[in-house]
């Protein structure tokens, strides 16, 4: 297998990381004249044309001696990645303009998303956490990157509540490798398949630190309690990055882990494992939707959020491990329309606090008199969050729900009856917000003009958000063959 | 045709908010003429439904998401059979009252007109799906309408109300969703009409459960006690239209449910719990009727009585006879017609007194004879007087269920006592006595849109009440396989 | 000799389309309206004569009409069909002949009223309704037109609505016999459960063979239900009284002769099946009837109003009939209908015209109008001697009757039947005496506006249609031709209606209705009765006239003996207090009523708006979990993978088979 060939496999992380140099560079020579955003985009632009010519290709299987493959899962997850990444990014300018330091914003976004694009081909402990803590770093330095006291906070809390999940994951591959004796995923796989009853134990401990450290990421309770206060704290596209691509990575490791290297839903595992996902997405959703009800800070509030939207994708990853065919690509679905949701909410949100300073929910009052296009896609984008119709998120919720259920188990059935418990709880504080924008007499109407850039994200995402809820038929194809390749 | 008769309203609705902002005083021109399209699209449908069969007509089906990639098969299926086609017309019909009763309103209007009939798309949804998922979609759809349109253009604590509204129907349908998913998994497909024909026999978890699941969200919608709170207050707080439709045609949504769906998909579960669906319907009646003597606000009270009222629908539903069934069919179009005007009523006193308080009126009659006509012919119709569709459609049930459940029979036949009790000392209250110099200046209900709107319902209410075959043949003909299931069980 | 179906149809369409014509068109013509509406009531007259003529040419037997089939949902089947024999073709000629002269009445009566088109709109519907009640075959229909009698009788109550207490009345009188349909409703749906059919003939069938005593029981006990709250029996009559709220014509064919005849009609109409029932529910039925007589008639010894004496004796003569069903006195029971339609009916519209004179209803505000107005006091004089039963007069042979059933079945019962015929003497020449004799008390001021509570108020809408508006107190006036008319027409049947008797030929016609087996009529007067009867009629007029002619000994005297006794009689027994505040007000709404409108604010709700309390409070402790605190952040994390370490060992790893095997 030729260079060219290794490289091909890993070339959408390839452009981002060269694009990082580059604009790194770019800034070094010429300072601020730099075009470091249009440099930023275009590397993205780059990776996601790259993903596509994977996906529509034929190049598949392992590359780099194993430690990454490509294929339909890891290409749905890079697309994905690279594509929330990419709006970030576009509604970034506005932001990274007023500050010195915007080219390491955008050098630190590349190599994250790359890093996570590797996470998502990563077929090999090692790469994994490499991958992962690559990520990871990046992302604490960029969380810190205003230089609010707010964010620098942001950034050391995330650091070193980081810190912990890696090494605790880090316990887990010990454990993996110790046992399995390689960090090949295929190798674990077969290493299970023989391994003996008594291995059992370890290797259950093996698997709660390895979710402990995902969970981190997953920002799935009880490891979430860093998610609230970096969401508030960090700049709002560090924390609209976060809550999309930093998650999507985190689910497609896990699934990847789960499938290729734990054997699937077939394993004397997987129940337990099973039984342990259910309930972390049990205490998700409940801590994230009580959690939020009394919040005020609209970013603070979509933290909690996110912790609950956790437990819902969770719900459809519990049944994964509990053998359901419909569950893995009920996940993917449901990120698939979650990232444009949230995306949605957290630009806007973004665009609005830029604008008036302020992340009150309150201040949004009146906001279809000051920005139609803002209230109209934060709308749908709170709707899709809440699971009501016309939007992707109640397909997203329903898909999920029934892939639990379809499993058959009392236990997930009691998991699906919190959930849908919970979508209620949810409905209140996110269509409370709703009423405040669109009801609620606003002191000052002064009109908010939205960028071009961020209102084509905008205008995407809530596209996306009703599109997908409508027709959802081309997104379930993409993630049912994606799903494929690990069944 | 039938998709049609979802899509006008929408498109009306997008066409109100298009609207340029110094049209907004034409955006309840275009809601009209969305709404009356609509109505035509309504009648159409029910004089072309063909009652001497049994089943579904007008079917249209869509996939939309197929059992092949997905895994499991949704699909856009709709229909009418003797059961949802007077839904159908009710719902026209309604839908252009609730227009013409809010003629006058000023604030937001684009907003409100589009809201409106968003909310009909969404009812309309509920009455011809013929697959649970998609039901379920239209059933989580009419709330963001109700919620904005309560909470924005209501009254009172209108934000309180809306929420709970909102809160009360979710919850409710949150379970749905899981009984409807539990279902779906056992039988492997969604679609009402084979699940029908063969319901699920067991399940993961006991079907009682799944049963209850379900059922409990359309109890909440009835409703009935002890789920019926949030009617009250939505009621007491919503402008006048979205009461209309509220009582008219949303209520209805829950007891086509329990037909459509508790009864005929589960009909072995429904049988068992009969006797605890009749309690709950006897007890409802009676509870709703008491409290209705106390109220001293007058929308209010029309609201408990509703409570009152849609008791004997679940009591029809209870009884499990054909004739019970029809009675409860016949009573969710009656109730529908005779509440909608009481609201219309409600809403035309209020708009002139400005006060909804019954201590603070009387004498109405001087002032605004014609209200006061329409109002007592409502009132009378509500009270279940012969030759008024209220009668009939209560009669029915009561010689369905008389056999079936004997207690709650009797009860809610003393509901009707009760009912002529508050209906005439309200009316008493308001309309007689000497004439009130205060009330001097009230000017008589004789816009064309009051006008309008009062004469569609009487006519409605009254020709039922003389001719019941208008809808009794089409009902007769979608009891019938309902019956047959139910009835097979026992 | 026969009848198309058509004709006997068109005497109830007639005055539907009056109806119909007066509100769509005649809303502002007076004038119009009462002629259309009287002429309606003529034809539908004509054609109920010949309706009768061709059932006497029947004997009786029901004329065979097929009926039609109106709806159906599966079993429950709607027919329309006419029922036309002795019973209902006596019921139609009855309900046509009074509400023509009424009708007439009315045009003098009514005169400048303001609502007269409405009056008449009204009227046409009752008239309709009533026929309705009487001519149909099936139990549903009658059930249909016993609401709309009801409602008719609601809206003519409370014809004059702008009157607090006219309102009042008019919801009660519905409501309470509301409270009795109730029970009739009941039966109906009980017996088509049962029997699966509503064809009167067919239930009075099967009554005999199919049904069961427990079903037989629930249904006439449901029918006498309904027939006690429109046939004012105890304990439901407290609405008939407040019902002479309405203009007077009103109350002298609703509420005398008609309506609250309906329910011994229902009784009568479903004779075989109540003969069917078992003893105890005729003797049921029997008593509540015998109470009820002598209770009403006590009442009318003691009330001062003339519209209200006449109105306890209704109740008191219903009290009769009623007693005689239950006695299996069928013909007796329609006899003494027939002919107190036509004495009773007259004697409201002498009252009605005395007041017009005097513009009060109070008898202590009128005396010696005999001079003034003769013509009304004959007349009335002749009701009277009717209603007392003194030979030869109708009501003489139809009480007799009644008290010749009493004697056969029941001693007690015809004690009481005596006795009260006594009392009726006593309190209808009371009336007379303090009406029409000694001098003239001046009646009442004219009110400007409807006030007064028992009073027409017409006569000041005449009176200032005159023009002088106090002239009239020294001397009444005799009130217009067109009330005297009525007046002399009626007289003629109160005198003659009973001579059918003893020919037997009215028996015989009326039980035409009844299957064959159960016709036994034949008519025979027992000396006792006749004497008792007779002796207790002349007593009580004799009793009449020392009392309030001669005083002697002076009525308040005894009085002021029987001081407790007249209060509590005089109060009405506190049967409204008991009705109204205790029961109603006081238990129902008060009681229950608050009880639950707490229950479901506080408990219901409480616990909804707890829920929703709950979960806030709940979110505000995770929240306060979110200290910022970086070791709590830590500490929860691993606290976190502790706990489901742990966890995996105790379950997942069988710790726990292992510590406790």
């Amino acid at each position: 297998m030729s260079l060219a060939e290794h490289l091909n496999h890993i070339g959408p992380a390839l452009i981002l990381y060269i694009g990082a140099g580059v604009v790194l560079t770019a800034d070094m020579f010429s300072g601020r004249a730099a075009p470091r955003w249009q440099l930023a985009v275009l590397a993205l632009i780059g990776g996601l044309g790259w993903t596509y010519g994977l996906a529509m290709g034929d190049t598949r299987g392992e590359a780099l001696g194993g430690a990454v493959r490509v294929d339909d899962f890891a290409l749905f997850f890079s697309f994905l990645i690279i594509a929330s990444t990419l709006a970030v990014v576009l509604s970034a300018r506005q932001w990274t303009d007023s500050i010195e330091r915007g080219a390491e914003l955008y050098a630190l976004m590349l190599i994250s998303a790359a890093s996570m694009v590797i996470l998502a081909q990563a077929n090999d402990l090692i790469t994994i956490f490499i991958a992962l803590e690559t990520t990871s770093i990046s992302q604490f330095v960029m969380a810190g990157l205003a230089r609010t006291d707010r964010s620098a906070e942001a950034g050391l809390k995330y650091l070193l509540t980081g810190a912990l999940s890696a090494a605790v994951l880090l316990y887990g591959f010990a454990f993996l490798f110790g046992m399995s004796g390689t960090t090949d995923l295929d190798g674990i796989a077969d290493y299970l398949a023989s391994a003996p009853e008594e291995q059992r134990l370890p290797l259950l401990l093996a698997l709660v630190f390895v979710l402990a450290g995902f969970g981190f990421k997953m920002a799935l309770a009880p490891f979430h309690a860093w998610v609230p206060d970096v969401y508030q704290g960090a700049p709002t596209v560090v924390s609209s990055f976060l809550s999309v691509a930093s998650k999507a990575a985190g689910f497609a490791v896990a699934l990847r882990l789960f499938y290729t290297g734990l054997g699937g839903g077939d394993t004397f595992l997987s129940e337990d494992w099973a039984m342990f996902v259910a309930v972390l997405a049990g205490l998700s959703m409940i801590f994230g939707n009580t959690g939020a009800i009394l919040q005020t800070n609209a970013k603070r509030l979509l933290g909690y959020s996110s912790i609950a939207q956790a437990g819902n994708i969770a719900v459809g990853f519990a049944a994964v491990a509990a053998g359901s065919t419909i569950g893995p690509s009920g996940v993917m679905f449901f990120l698939g329309t979650y990232a444009a949701t949230n995306l949605g909410a957290f630009i806007a949100v973004q665009a609005f606090a830029e604008r008036t300073g302020s992340e009150n929910i309150a201040d949004f009052a009146g906001l279809p008199k000051r920005s139609p296009v803002l209230a109209v896609v934060l709308s749908l984008c709170l709707i899709s969050l809440t699971g009501i119709p016309p939007t992707a998120g109640f397909i997203a919720k329903v898909y999920v729900f029934n892939g639990a259920v379809q499993t058959g188990h009392e236990w997930l059935i009691v998991l699906v009856a919190v959930a849908v418990v919970n979508t209620a709880i949810s409905a209140f504080y996110y269509l409370r917000w709703l009423r405040t924008m669109w009801l609620d007499e606003a002191e000052d109407d002064s009109p908010i003009e939205v960028a071009p850039a961020v209102q084509a994200v905008l205008a995407a995402a809530s596209i996306g958000v009703l599109f997908f809820g409508l027709w959802p038929a081309p997104l379930i194809n993409a993630a049912q063959s994606a799903a494929e390749t690990l069944l | 045709m039938l998709i049609a008769f979802l899509l006008v309203p929408l498109l009306g609705a997008l066409a109100a908010v298009l609207l340029p902002a110094e049209q907004e005083k034409n955006a309840r021109v275009v809601a009209l003429g969305a709404a009356g399209l609509t109505c035509l699209i309504a009648v159409a449908v029910f004089l072309g439904f063909d009652a001497s069969q049994e089943g579904y007509q007008f079917v249209q089906r869509f996939d939309w998401i197929d059992k092949d990639t997905a895994g499991f098969a949704v699909q856009f299926a709709v229909g009418v059979d003797g059961l949802s086609a007077p839904m159908v017309l009710l719902l026209g019909i309604l839908s252009v009252v609730a227009v013409l009763v809010s003629w006058n309103i000023e604030v937001k209007q684009k907003q409100y007109y589009a809201w409106l009939l968003f909310l009909e798309t969404a009812i309309g949804g509920v009455f011809i799906s013929l697959d649970l998922i998609q039901f379920f979609l239209f059933w989580e759809l009419e709330l963001l309408p109700m919620f904005m349109l309560i909470s924005q253009w209501g009254s009172g604590r209108r934000l309180y109300s809306a929420t709970k509204f909102l809160l009360y129907t979710l919850a409710g349908s949150a379970f749905m969703l899981l009984g409807f998913l539990v279902i779906g998994f056992e039988a492997g497909t969604f679609d009402i009409i084979e699940l029908t024909e063969n319901p699920v026999t067991d399940a993961v978890i006991p079907l009682g459960l799944v049963f209850w699941a379900i059922t409990l969200a359309f109890l909440v919608k009835l409703p009935v006690f002890p789920v019926h709170t949030w009617l009250p207050d939505a009621h007491t707080d919503a402008p006048t239209a979205v009461s209309v439709m509220l009582a008219g045609v949303l209520l209805k949504m829950g007891g086509y449910g329990i037909l459509r769906i508790s009864l005929s998909l589960l009909p072995e579960q429904a049988h068992d719990f009969s006797a605890i669906l009749a309690a709950i319907a006897g007890f409802s009646v009676i509870w709703g009727a008491v409290i209705t003597l106390r109220q001293t606000d007058l929308k209010r009270l029309v609201a408990y009585s509703s409570v009152s009222h849609m008791g004997y629908v679940l009591l029809g539903a209870a009884a499990m006879t054909d004739v019970g069934l029809s009675g409860a069919a016949l009573q969710m179009f009656t109730h529908g017609t005779i509440t909608g005007l009481l609201f219309v009523m409600v809403g035309i006193i209020y708009e002139r007194t400005h006060t909804r308080e019954i201590a603070k009126m009387s004498g109405l009659m001087h002032h605004m004879p014609l209200t006061g006509i329409v109002f007592i012919i409502a009132g009378l119709a509500s009270l279940g007087l012969p030759s008024m569709s209220g009668f009939v459609a209560e009669l029915t049930t009561f010689l369905g269920s008389l056999q079936a459940h004997p207690a709650a029979t009797i009860a809610a036949i003393f509901g009707v006592v009760l009912s002529a009790g508050y209906i005439l000392w309200t009316v008493q209250r308001i309309f007689h006595g000497p004439a009130d110099p205060a009330w001097a200046h009230l000017t008589d209900a004789r816009t064309w849109p009051e006008m309008v709107a009062m004469g569609v319902l009487v006519v409605a209410i009254m020709a039922v009440g003389i001719y019941p075959p208008i809808l009794t043949d089409a009902i007769e003909s979608g009891i019938a396989p309902i019956a047959a299931i139910v009835g097979g069980v026992a | 000799m026969s009848i198309p179906e058509a004709a006997v149809w068109a005497i109830y369409f007639a005055p539907i389309i009056s109806f119909l014509v007066i509100v769509a068109f005649l809303r502002h013509q007076p004038l119009l309206a009462g002629r259309i509406s009287i002429l309606a009531i003529f034809i539908g007259w004509l054609l109920a004569i010949w309706t009768l003529a061709v059932a006497i040419d029947h004997d009786g037997n029901p004329l065979d009409f097929a009926p039609h089939l109106w709806m159906s949902i599966f079993d429950f089947e709607v027919e329309i069909g006419l029922r036309i024999d002795g019973l209902s073709a006596m019921m139609i000629f009855v309900v046509t002949s009074i509400s023509l002269l009424v009708q007439i009445y009315s045009v003098g009566y009514m005169h400048g009223d303001t609502g007269y088109p409405r009056f008449f709109a009204f009227m046409s519907l009752f008239t309709a309704a009533m026929l309705g009640l009487v001519m149909n075959h099936s139990l549903l229909m009658l059930f249909v037109h016993w609401e709309l009698v009801g409602l008719t009788s609601y809206l003519l109550i409370g014809f004059w609505f702008h009157r607090p207490s006219a309102a009042a009345a008019a919801k009660k009188a519905f409501v309470v016999t509301r409270f009795g349909d109730f029970g009739f409703l009941i039966a109906v749906v009980l017996i088509w459960t049962k029997t699966g059919t509503f064809d009167i003939a067919e239930i009075n069938e099967l009554a005999h063979e199919a049904l069961s005593g427990a079903v037989l029981t629930g249904f006439v006990l449901g029918l006498l239900s309904g027939a006690a709250g429109k046939s004012a029996q105890f304990p439901l009559h407290f609405w008939l009284p407040d019902a002479m709220e309405g203009p007077t014509p009103v109350s002298s064919i609703v509420h005398s002769a008609t309506m609250v005849a309906a329910g011994v009609y229902l009784l009568a109409r479903f004779f075989p099946t109540v003969e069917a029932a078992p003893g105890e529910v005729h003797t049921i039925i029997a008593y509540v009837g015998g109470f009820t007589a002598i209770f009403a008639a006590s009442m009318g010894l003691v009330v001062t109003d003339i519209k209200r004496v006449l109105a306890y004796s209704t109740i008191s003569q219903l009290g009769y009939m009623v007693m005689a069903i239950g006695l299996g006195g069928y013909v007796a029971a329609v006899f003494h209908l027939f002919t107190h339609a036509f004495f009773k009916s007259l004697l409201f519209q002498g009252a009605g015209s005395v007041s017009h004179a005097t513009n009060t209803f109070e008898m202590p505000l009128m005396g010696g109008l005999k001079q003034f107005m003769p013509v009304t006091f004959w007349t009335f004089l002749i009701g009277s001697l009717s209603l007392s039963g003194v030979f030869p007069l109708a009501g003489f042979w139809s009480k007799d009757e009644i008290l010749l059933d009493a004697w056969n079945h029941d001693k007690f019962l015809w004690v009481i039947g005596t006795v009260v015929a006594f009392m009726t003497a006593l309190y209808m020449f009371r009336a007379i005496f303090m009406t029409f004799f000694g001098e003239y008390r001046g009646g009442a001021a004219p009110e400007a506006d409807h006030g007064g509570d028992h009073d027409d108020s017409h006569a000041a809408d005449h009176d200032s249609a005159h023009g002088d508006s106090h002239g009239w107190l020294a001397h009444p006036h005799e009130s217009p031709r067109s009330m005297l008319l009525p007046l002399v027409v009626l007289s003629i049947p109160a005198i003659v209606a009973g001579l059918v008797a003893p020919s037997s030929f009215f028996g015989e016609f009326v039980e035409g209705a009844l299957d064959p087996e159960l016709r036994h009529f034949h008519f025979h007067a027992d000396i006792v009765v006749v004497t008792f009867s007779t002796l207790a009629a002349l007593g009580g007029i004799g009793a009449a006239a020392a009392l309030y002619y001669f005083r002697t000994p002076d009525p308040t005297a005894i009085q002021y003996a029987l001081a407790p006794v007249h209060r509590l009689i005089s109060r009405l027994y506190y049967v409204n207090e008991i009705a109204e505040d205790v029961l109603v007000r006081g238990v129902l709404y008060n009681g229950i009523g608050r009880a639950s409108a707490a229950f479901d604010k506080y408990v219901v709700d409480g616990a909804v708006n707890g829920v929703a309390r709950v979960t806030k409070i709940a979110g505000d402790v995770f929240r306060r979990t979110e200290t910022g605190q970086l070791q709590a952040y830590t500490s929860v994390y691993v606290v976190g993978v502790v706990f489901a370490a742990g966890a995996l060992f105790v379950f997942a790893g069988g710790l726990l088979d292992r510590v406790m095997p």
